[in-house]
This record gives C-alpha cells, structure tokens and sequence, in this order.
C-alpha cells in the first residue's frame, strides 16, 4: 500500500468522525475547518506514524485537539486547502433549537478538563481506556476525571434547578 | 448508562455524522497535492507565467482567470421570441426544452473550476499583493459504479505585477511556515479511482444511479421527491419549501440525471415563487448566461445563485452568495454530462 492509498483510507474511512469532533467544539464552522484541515495535514505529512486499524482514530483525535488548543496557527493555509469545505460548511444549516439549555448552559460552566473527557465519553462514545490515549493519560487516570466530571456535571444542573425554583418562588 | 451520559448526548452539537461532499473530496486531494514532508530547497526563478502561459500558447488553450478582462463573446439570440424582458418561467421552460434532448454516453462526468483569491497580502511592507489560486476537480461515474476522482492545481498568480516585481518577481509562495507552498506553474493533474464506488446523495437522501436515473420526469412528483429526500435531513430547519429549489438544482448539474428528469427539475423550478430569475449575466470566465437566485435556507441570509445558458439548459456556474468575503470564490461548471470520452487526468481545455 502506497502512502496516498493509506492516506485515502484513513480519510475516507475517518472524515466524519473528524468532522463531527471539530464541529463540537469549534466555536465557528471557520475554526471547524480548520481543525479538520489541519488534523489530515498533519497526517498525510505523518502518514507513516499513523497507527493502524481503529487505533489511527484515536491519533486523529489527538491531534485534532491539539490544533483545537492552538487554532490560530494554521488559518492562512486552511484558507489555501479547504476554502471550498469552509464554504459549504457557512452555509450550512444551523443545529436547531434545543429545550436543553440549561443542561448546556451547566456543562459550559465546568472546567475544560471536566468538559474534555464528558464529551469524548459521550459525544465520541470512547470507553476511559481509549480517553486516556486520547489526551495521554492513564487509564485510571481517564477514569478518574471522567468520575469527577459527571458528579460536578450532576451538581452544576442540581444548582441551576434550585436557582430556578428560587426566582419562582420570588 | 447514568442520567448524567443520556443528558450529555441530548446536547450533542453534532450528532449525525456528515458525509464527504465535494468540499471534504477536494480538501483530501488538495491535502495530497501539498508534499509529505516539510522541505526547504532553493526556487528556481521562473517568471509566474513560465507555467501558465506557456502550456496555453503550446495548445491554444485558454486559462481564463477571475478579475482579467475578459471580452465576453458576443451573447447568443435568447429562445425568449422577441420578447426583450426575461420572464422568469419562461427562461426556466426555455432551458428545461433543451435538457430533454442532452446527449447520454457510458460515463458521467462533472469537472469544476474552483477560483479564490487570498485574503493574505504578499511582498514587501508597503509594497503587498495578493494571490488568486485555481483548481480542477473532477468526478467520473460508469454505469456499472465504478468512479474516479480527478484534481489539479492551476498556477497561481498575483493580482498586482508591479508590487510581485518589487518582490523580487516570485514564483512560489510559502505559508504557514512549515513548508507549504502555492506555485505559479501548474501542478499534475491526477486521477484516482475510487474503491467502493462512488455514493451519490441527493439532499440528505442516499441515491444509487439508478435510481437517480429513475426519478420521475413529471415536475409536480419530482418537487414531492425532493421534498421527501429534504425530509430525511435530520438537522434540516425551516420550511421545505426554502429547501426545494438547491435540491432540484442539483439534478441539473451534480447528480446524473436523465435529460428528462433535468428537463422536469427545470419546469419545477419555473413553479417555484422563491426562485428569481435576475436577468442576462456571465460566469466568472466571461461565458453569458442567465442568473437565477434562490434561498437556501428560511432565515438564513445566504443564498444559492446559478448561472445557466437556457440555450443549452447547462449549468454554467454554481455560487452561494451573501457570505463573507463574496465576490473573492467562484465556482465554474466545465463539463456536467454524460459523455463516452474516458476518465484522464484533468487538464486545461
């Protein structure tokens, strides 16, 4: 297999999973692109580090969040690559209205640790073993964190709930 | 599963998976363009126009660029009889006469020209220019599924010579720092086929050709189609009815329709109160046409706009319009249609 045949497979087979975790945490569909543009840069210029099976998910996803921790640094070139994605991506539809804003709201006040590892669980569906490798802990570690996070995810919509009944009662 | 996990993944931003559409395709072959590894070797110093102009003086090809003046061939007598305003059914109807007889051929071939300009200045401090980058894509589909993608890099080049001379008349251009480089000669146009066929959607509905082929040829049931195929989209917002007429649109130049099918998404299109036929206009290489707008999307203030030649129902161009930085993009249809030429590298002509 040449590297442009690897390269084609790993795109092909992980693009929407890339997308999907840029456009959950991008704050625009501008920084969407660039994380995904950036992260299959990143391994077309490494394609001999990237591991194989579902294991170069879980790379890809590492290097997705570290262009996510430094956006800023490839937005000239993404406007090279990806002008035509980063096109589609604007005019896209918006996500609709949700009757959750107060679970969003409480998840947006938690730390970004809390908030990584909440996501990776339950938006990438990844098991604590897999987090771990994600964000290069250990396993315990992962579990740990992802412990923690739920119970001050828990407590946060706790708070909200009774603020609310509070103003109600006012 | 606790409480906590399902409330998490009800506030999931992104929960269905997209699939690749053409912009996903181009950014991997735009990525494989760019070379493995960083490099840094001394340029050589070729005029800009060593590349591009040379390979269109060798074969008479012309690489019409956004923003040249480009004199527009002369427009052809319009099938509108005589009648000097554009009625908006009629251009459509006009155009939907012409799709009927469109020739078919063993494969289907959609070829598209991409032009941008950058935003990011060049050169010397008080001295800047900025760059307008092209590219070909291409899409082949046989009849029996198999399918190939095409992409090339067209040369760059500088929209202000004076101040690219004052740069010391550069032929290549590193951004990003790391090695990435914008070239003023073209790159190699490649073809590569593509392993499990090529999957076609239609809105937000899965398609095979041949049902694509099959699509009904009445106009009234193919708008109830397309409302059906919009239905599937489960982040669509809005009304329907905003989401009619891109869905038909693409039948008239992404998806492989049957002439009589195109000839149907033209009608339907004539039907349609919030599609606007705005009168004569050219695409970004000069060629006349007829514009058509439309919304995209209800509340949104984007919106779609073709550019099609009614006298032979092609779709000249494709643009969303009313985002940042318009007028800087234009997409250009080159080819859409079914054809018996076989798949080869893109290539300027």
């Amino acid at each position: 297999m040449t590297h442009r045949d690897r390269f084609e497979a790993v795109y092909d087979a992980y693009y929407p999973a890339i997308h999907q975790y840029a456009a959950r945490r991008a704050g625009s569909p501008d920084d969407t692109t660039d994380v995904i543009s950036e992260t299959f840069l990143t391994a077309w210029r490494r394609i001999g580090d990237v591991p194989e099976g579902e294991e170069a998910l879980l790379w890809l996803y590492g290097v997705a969040r570290r262009v996510l921790a430094n956006q800023r640094r490839g937005a000239s070139r993404r406007a090279v690559l990806a002008e035509r994605l980063r096109g589609e991506l604007a005019a896209d539809r918006p996500v609709g209205p949700v009757e959750l804003d107060h679970v969003r709201a409480a998840f947006d006040e938690l730390p970004e640790r809390d908030r990584e590892v909440l996501a990776l669980a339950c938006w990438e569906g990844l098991t604590s073993e897999r987090i771990a490798r994600v964000v290069g802990c250990t396993a315990i570690a992962a579990r740990t964190r992802l412990h923690r996070a739920r119970k001050r995810l828990a407590a946060a919509l706790e708070r909200r709930a009774s603020l609310t009944t509070v103003r109600r009662e006012a | 599963m606790s409480d906590i996990d399902n409330l998490m993944r009800a506030i999931d931003p992104a929960p269905h998976a997209p699939e690749q559409g053409p912009g996903a395709r181009e950014l991997r072959e735009a990525i494989m363009a760019t070379r493995t590894r960083p490099y840094r070797t001394a340029w050589r110093r070729l005029p800009w126009w060593a590349g591009a102009v040379g390979a269109v003086a060798a074969t008479t090809t012309t690489v019409v660029f956004l923003g040249q003046a480009v004199p527009a061939p002369p427009a052809p007598p319009r099938a509108t009889t005589g009648v000097t305003s554009l009625s908006g059914a009629s251009v459509l109807l006009a155009a939907a006469a012409k799709a009927r007889t469109a020739p078919e051929g063993t494969y289907w071939r959609l070829k598209q020209q991409y032009t941008m300009r950058l935003a990011m200045p060049f050169g010397k401090k008080g001295s800047t220019y900025r760059l307008e980058i092209s590219r070909l894509s291409e899409t082949w589909v046989a009849k029996d599924g198999r399918s190939w993608t095409g992409f090339k890099e067209l040369a760059a080049r500088p929209l202000d010579t004076g101040a690219w001379r004052r740069d010391g008349s550069p032929t290549k251009w590193e951004i990003g720092g790391d090695g990435y480089v914008i070239s003023a000669s073209p790159g190699e146009g490649r073809l590569t086929r593509s392993r499990g066929g090529q999957r076609f959607y239609w809105s937000a509905m899965p398609l095979t050709l041949e049902k694509i082929e099959a699509l009904p040829a009445d106009p009234e049931v193919l708008k109830r189609r397309a409302a059906e195929a919009i239905r599937v989209d489960k982040d669509f917002v809005g009304s329907v009815e905003h989401g009619l007429p891109r869905t038909l649109a693409t039948l008239l130049y992404e998806l492989p329709a049957s002439p009589q099918v195109r000839a149907a998404a033209y009608q339907a299109l004539a039907t349609l109160p919030l599609v606007r036929v705005e009168g004569p206009a050219t695409d970004s290489r000069g060629r006349p046409g007829v514009a058509v707008t439309f919304p995209i999307q209800e509340g949104q203030p984007t919106k779609g706009r073709l550019v099609i030649d009614p006298e032979t129902s092609k779709v000249l161009a494709f643009d969303v319009i009313g985002m940042p930085m318009k007028g800087d993009r234009s997409e250009v249809v080159l080819e859409s249609g079914w054809t018996d030429t076989r798949p080869s590298p893109p290539s300027v002509d």
